[in-house]
């Protein structure tokens, strides 16, 4: 957990930001591990470092992301081709 | 509720961040391959014993398929939801959630992603009334079942038991644009299997189940209770078994078929009610658990080769 709490040099203007809202927002702006209370757009400028093997699972979940998208177009490509040929039989 | 359910399941989250280090076979494992098998056969038996040849066999596969990814959908979709329960439970705790190789997160998001995909898919290379039947498929299990049935009642998977007998129905929708009561005899036959399969399971597993707080029926009614429906619902099984004869849908090979597997599972149903009270009934209750997958393979797969074979005029 102290290594998710460790700020980047990139996070200063965004704790300036912080200090600067409302106290309601400053609440929320809090990390938050609720599923559904997560992500609420306002900046925390905490970073959580990835070590190399989260960082390789994560690129290898990007890369099946990409290929689900493209495997949807694809479909939809060849459904379209094959509605179409069997319009012109 | 649902934040309740949400924060108690937050334990099982595999790191603080949510950062997982799954590989394919995790994220696979989320979509209940073995489920998704049982799926794509009862779904291509019910679009090969429809009416009339498949026209479009490359369409027909994508359909397939569709519906294939629909039912994996809803599995991630289920092991989103039930993280917590499935951590205590011996049968489920190494799912990958509960193992800590996949956020919860991302379970949810792959289940939705795989939903829509499968359902705009369907709705493009079959028709809408199979996408809205898939639709109402993954809802069915995901919601009504996963998040209401399942720790509200002991009929839990009698009522969800709909969503696993719906398949079918939707291959038979992919190939005809239709859902006539010969279709709705297909579920018929899965519907009134599910109970005496899963409470057979839950016999067997009801530690399991007690520790989890599942309501389910030996652990709420009581094994005595328990082994009387299982009789019951064999008894009514064995007759829906052979509908498919009445409905046109397959021959009197298929109705020996149904007619000596129905008398089987009886007997087996049958030698389970009989153990006497106190006495161990996991071995006749694991039995019956593994005969009634033989004997839903052995129904649908000799539909299909009936009409495959062109046995069936």
């Amino acid at each position: 957990m102290t290594e998710v709490n460790k700020k980047t040099e990139s996070a200063k203007p965004a704790k300036a930001e912080e200090a600067s809202l409302e106290p309601d927002a400053r609440q929320s702006a809090k990390p938050q591990n609720d599923f559904f209370a997560a992500g609420h757009g306002v900046p925390t400028g905490e970073t959580e470092p990835l070590t190399p093997e989260e960082e390789k699972a994560r690129k290898r979940r990007n890369f099946a992301l990409a290929f689900g998208i493209i495997a949807f177009l694809f479909l939809v490509y060849a459904i379209s081709m094959l509605r179409m040929a069997e319009a012109v039989r | 509720m649902m934040s309740d359910q949400i924060s108690s399941n937050n334990s099982s989250k595999p790191k603080a961040g949510g950062t997982a280090l799954g590989g394919t076979r995790d994220y696979l494992a989320l979509l209940k391959p073995r489920v998704m098998s049982l799926v794509i056969f009862t779904a291509l038996v019910g679009m090969v014993a429809a009416p009339g040849p498949v026209d479009n066999w490359p369409l027909a596969l994508i359909s397939l398929l569709a519906i294939a990814v629909g039912a994996g959908a809803s599995g991630a979709l289920n092991m989103w939801w039930d993280a917590d329960i499935d951590a205590i439970m011996s049968r489920t705790k190494l799912r990958p959630i509960p193992a800590g190789k996949v956020a919860r997160a991302e379970a949810f998001g792959l289940g939705l992603f795989l939903s829509c995909f499968a359902v705009i898919i369907l709705a493009l290379a079959a028709n809408y009334l199979a996408a809205g039947l898939l639709a109402f498929t993954i809802f069915f299990y995901a919601v009504i079942y996963s998040m209401f049935l399942k720790r509200a009642t002991p009929q839990n998977i009698v009522i969800g038991g709909a969503a696993g007998a719906l398949p079918p129905v939707v291959g038979w929708a992919a190939a005809t644009g239709t859902a006539p009561l010969e279709a709705w005899a297909l579920f018929a036959i899965i519907f009134v299997w599910t109970p005496p399969h899963f409470w057979a399971l839950s016999i067997y597993k009801v530690g399991d189940y007690e520790a989890a707080g599942i309501p389910m029926m030996p652990n709420v009614r009581g094994l005595a209770s328990t082994k009387k429906q299982i009789f019951a619902y064999s008894l009514l099984l064995a007759p829906i078994g052979v509908l498919p004869v009445f409905f046109d849908m397959a021959s009197w090979g298929y109705g020996v078929v149904a007619m000596l597997m129905g008398v089987w599972f009886v007997w087996r149903a049958l030698f389970l009610l009989r153990q006497p009270e106190g006495s161990p009934t996991d071995k006749a209750a694991g039995r019956l658990f593994g005969f009634s997958l033989v004997y839903l393979s052995s129904l649908f797969a000799a539909l299909l080769i009936e009409h495959w074979a062109g046995l069936h005029l």
